[in-house]
């Protein structure tokens, strides 16, 4: 990784961590977008790397307390979205983007979402020794809110910020490669 | 991947993650109904056994109205018969003016104590109320000192004026036979035996005939 690249990492970090502390209703948040935004922009390690490393940080500083036990889990999911964002770009073959990728990313936003819930509830149970299948049913109405709320925001805002950050990052080859053929 | 495939993935991803929250708050609601059912059952027993308690004493605060209106009947009844004896009385009341002279209620005795030593001391036409014993008669004259004993139900009478029994020496009493002109040894307890008007009766310190 050169220094560029740290450099990005660090304040895209910072830019995650931050919003993740504003004071907001739970499980309405913007790190995930982020997470898979840099992994679909800079590479699925990248991607992987920016969600672990936030998720360290937000768990010393989380307003909702210590994430302690369940902090590896919160790390490992996150950082599953940032790696599936640059899965995800691998996946598409050209730059030109449809409606009918904004309805893909929407759902996979949804099941990474899901994911990353599914993970962090096993955490929860495994820390507080309760009942998996339990937890999940206790806090079905946040994994609804949180899965309902990535999907809106990633199928309004993923491409429209693919588009922005092109334009920012001024067609730097070595981190924005792109193919040329759509099928 | 062609188009179709990847919109077969999609659709596959949607579907689970529809179907997963589905599950979730299906599960979410099911714990609630769960719940709930437990409290509605919880309440309907005691609804059920409130209802019985209710009825139980709607029962018998019917039964006690009941018995207040008959107390109340009779005390209605009660209150008349009382009402026509005062009227009985007062009329009673007007037609008796006789009045009541003390002699009427006592009678008097003849209290004699001998101890046995030469020295008898006469009460003569000692005045006592109707129905007192000997024993309270003899307080009247005497200082008298008994013992009250459970088992015979009676009294014991230990010493007169400062006399006490001391074995083989004992306080008796007798009553005057006047049929047969003659002593005889009372029949019970001093306290325990009602006076006649006129009659004479004597304590004795003696070695008693046991």
């Amino acid at each position: 990784m050169n220094s560029k690249k740290t450099a990005l990492l660090s304040v895209l970090t910072a830019l995650c961590v931050g919003i993740q502390l504003t004071p907001r209703p739970p499980n309405v948040e913007f790190t995930s977008l982020f997470c898979f935004l840099t992994g679909f922009m800079f590479g699925a390690p990248f991607g992987a790397f920016l969600g672990a490393l936030t998720m360290f940080i937000n768990g010393f500083l989380s307003p909702w307390g210590f994430a302690g036990l369940n902090m590896p889990f919160q790390m490992l999911g996150m950082g599953i979205i940032g790696f599936a964002g640059g899965v995800y770009r691998k996946t598409l073959h050209s730059e030109r983007f449809s409606l009918i990728h904004m309805f893909e990313v929407a759902v996979i936003a949804a099941s990474l979402t899901l994911l990353y819930d599914l993970i962090t509830n096993l955490g929860f149970a495994m820390l507080f020794q309760i009942n998996f299948i339990a937890v999940l049913i206790m806090g079905a109405w946040f994994m609804v809110i949180h899965v309902g709320w990535n999907t809106f925001l990633f199928f309004i805002s993923f491409f429209p910020l693919v588009e922005i950050v092109k334009k920012v990052w001024g067609g730097d080859k070595e981190l924005w490669v792109l193919k040329e053929d759509w099928q | 991947m062609g188009i179709e495939r990847r919109l077969a993935v999609i659709f596959l991803l949607g579907f689970l993650v529809v179907a997963s929250l589905g599950a979730s708050v299906a599960g979410y609601y099911q714990m609630l109904y769960e719940d709930a059912s437990k409290r509605s059952d919880k309440y309907s027993n005691l609804y059920n056994s409130l209802s019985n308690q209710y009825e139980q004493l709607f029962q018998n605060y019917t039964e006690l109205v009941e018995k207040y209106n008959e107390l109340v009947d009779k005390y209605n009844e009660l209150l008349e018969n009382y009402s026509r004896l005062l009227g009985e009385y007062q009329g009673e009341k007007e037609n008796h003016t006789d009045t009541v002279e003390p002699e009427n209620f006592t009678m008097h005795v003849n209290i004699c104590i001998n101890y046995g030593n030469g020295t008898v001391v006469w009460f003569n036409n000692v005045e006592i109320p109707l129905g007192f014993d000997l024993l309270n008669a003899t307080k009247l004259v005497a200082v008298v000192n008994y013992t009250y004993w459970a088992a015979y139900d009676s009294c014991f009478v230990d010493a007169i004026n400062g006399v006490w029994n001391e074995h083989p020496y004992y306080w008796m009493w007798l009553t005057w036979n006047t049929d047969e002109q003659k002593w005889e040894y009372g029949p019970v307890g001093a306290d325990k035996y009602p006076l006649s008007d006129g009659e004479t009766v004597m304590w004795r310190y003696e070695i008693p005939n046991w």
